[in-house]
């Protein structure tokens, strides 16, 4: 290995050293209890809160596949990835809250727990787990991919990228495995941190070599001036992808893991405010400098501006700043990742494991199971990713369609009634075939023009959950169930607005 | 629904009506700062303009858990 690249390797190596150190210090009280392990004690605070959810929700994508997709259809993309985004917040109030409200009496520790419990249904349980955990097992086994391509690059092809998906998977597992929630939601405060400030040091420390930014939009009008405009998206675009994100990300498995761990109403109100302001801090650089690339290296095609951020600083800097900067790719990818462990282990353990093959599991032998859930899905993780199956990138493409249309569903369970476990069922099943339907191509994307699957799906699960909740009527326990839940939420939003 | 419940739907429900901005698709001028097209610059205004509602609601109309907070 050559000096530039051991320095840049010394840097990752420190970045993941310090995030190892910081898991496994903050989780070191957490294994004595189930709930201390897989909710963080219900004690995440405003800022830890808002680090960890907006370092889950910012995977790699942010900056690769965005700055790739800047390079090829310009800035516009702002208002598509960043906005979009942001309209997801509201939902930190609009699910969030009446999630934490019922996760705090009842002792709910997942989605499908949750929505199950409110008509006291293992079939909604169970369609819900199915539901959400396919689509994210499919999204984290992909993740680690990305953090090998970015380590191979700033080592300058020095360190293969099966290796530096190796290096990633074993410190996150580590962390993840010895403290539970609360290790992986303080390693995401440095984090979510490390994300912000590494991706403003890029745009200044590559617009300073092309002038400034008002010196390199000139240069970037001048030779590319649709990229300043819109005229690659549709306004059906547009909207598709407002509900695909908007619709879709609020109800991230691993989302619900962090509205149960807040510590009180005040850790949502934080994050619901400010994840706006995130998304300007991350998506305005990420696309400039994907747009800006074309300056420096015009016609790249397909994928290969993807690597663009690294291919920048590599362009004008010593490898160990490119690393320094890119460990905000690795914090991203790491962050994601360790929350979809740590969720999905929690709904295999609670949603599966305990309610059909052992009932009688000890609180103290759930901490046990579990780590062997997250143990088996970091080996799977690492399987999958050092050889991607293209079965598994397809439902990854399809993921946030694939979330949005359980949004409906839950919607309902939490704020309507008349709503039965049956019309919660079948909505999901339907929404989801929807989607299977075009996935397969049995329903020709032609149909559609230019908006996207996300439209028919979401309306037929929606229309779906209404038909059928007019047309059964929920059981004796159902009902009291549904009443009970819905008459202690009354007590607070009624009093309130009273 | 009573009057500020309303209010408070429509605030939240607006963002998403200003986000699809096709009066204004491609209109790039002015370019603010020297290098953030308009389309863009609108689409920031759009997110602080959420940040500062958000503040709002949450400020005076998020309701009180009086089990817990």
């Amino acid at each position: 290995m050559s000096g530039p690249a051991m320095g840049a390797m010394f840097v990752i190596l420190l970045y993941l050293a310090l995030t190892l150190s910081i898991g496994i210090y903050s989780g070191r009280q957490s294994a004595k209890s189930s709930e201390g392990y897989f909710l963080a004690s219900r004690e995440l605070g405003p800022y830890v809160m808002f680090f960890t959810l907006f370092a889950t929700n910012i995977s790699a994508f942010a900056y690769m596949g965005a700055p790739g997709g800047a390079y090829h259809l310009g800035v516009g993309f702002f208002g598509y990835l960043a906005t979009t985004t942001s309209l997801a917040a509201v939902f930190f109030y609009v699910i969030g809250y009446r999630t934490w409200l019922l996760g705090s009496k009842y002792g709910y520790m997942t989605a499908p727990q949750l929505i199950g419990k409110i008509y006291n249904s293992k079939g909604v349980t169970m369609v819900m787990l199915l539901a959400l955990s396919v689509f994210t097992i499919a999204y984290m086994l992909c993740q680690p991919i990305g953090a090998g391509y970015v380590i191979n690059a700033v080592t300058g092809g020095a360190v293969p990228a099966y290796v530096g998906v190796l290096m990633v998977l074993v410190f996150i597992t580590i962390y993840v495995f010895w403290g539970g929630l609360k290790a992986t939601a303080y390693a995401d405060l440095l984090q979510g941190s490390i994300m912000m400030i590494c991706v403003m040091l890029a745009l200044i420390l590559v617009t300073l070599k092309l002038g400034g930014p008002s010196a390199a939009a000139q240069s970037l009008m001048t030779a590319n001036p649709e990229l300043f405009a819109r005229g690659n998206f549709s306004i059906e675009q547009w909207i598709s992808f407002g509900l695909v994100i908007g619709l879709g990300v609020p109800v991230f498995p691993q989302l619900f893991t962090k509205y149960l761990a807040a510590k009180s109403s005040d850790s949502l109100k934080t994050t619901m405010t400010l994840y706006p302001l995130a998304m300007i801090l991350i998506y305005i650089p990420v696309l400039f400098l994907g747009a800006f690339g074309n300056i420096v290296f015009p016609g790249l095609e397909g994928k290969a501006s993807d690597a663009i951020i690294p291919m920048l600083l590599e362009n004008y800097y010593a490898p160990w700043i490119g690393a320094l900067v890119l460990s905000a790719v690795i914090a991203a990818i790491m962050s994601t990742i360790a929350s979809q462990l740590i969720t999905t282990s929690t709904m295999l353990l609670k949603d599966l494991y305990i309610p059909y093959i052992n009932k009688n599991l000890s609180p103290q032998r759930e901490v046990f199971v579990g780590r062997v859930f997250i143990f088996s899905l970091a080996l799977l993780t690492c399987y999958i990713a050092l050889s991607p199956p293209a079965a598994i990138l397809t439902i990854v493409t399809w993921a946030f369609t694939g979330y949005a249309v359980c949004t409906p569903a839950i919607l309902a369970a939490l704020y309507w009634r008349r709503s039965t476990a049956a019309a919660i069922i079948c909505s999901v099943l339907a929404g989801e075939g929807v989607l299977v339907l075009f996935m397969l191509g049995i329903i020709p994307a032609s149909v559609l023009g230019n908006w996207q699957a996300c439209v028919p799906a979401i309306t037929i699960s929606t229309l779906v959950l209404i038909v059928v909740s007019y047309l059964t009527k929920s059981g004796e326990e159902e009902r009291r169930s549904i009443d009970e839940k819905h008459d202690f939420l009354d007590t607070i939003f009624k009093a309130e607005n009273a | 629904m009573n009057g500020k419940v309303t209010f408070w739907f429509i605030m939240m429900f607006l963002p998403f009506l200003l986000y699809v901005d096709f009066w204004q698709w491609n209109t790039i001028y002015p370019i603010v700062f020297g290098w953030i097209p308009w389309h863009v610059f609108y689409q920031v205004l759009l997110n602080i303009a959420m940040v500062v509602m958000f503040a709002c609601f949450c400020k005076y109309h998020w309701p009180k858990n009086h089990f817990k907070d």
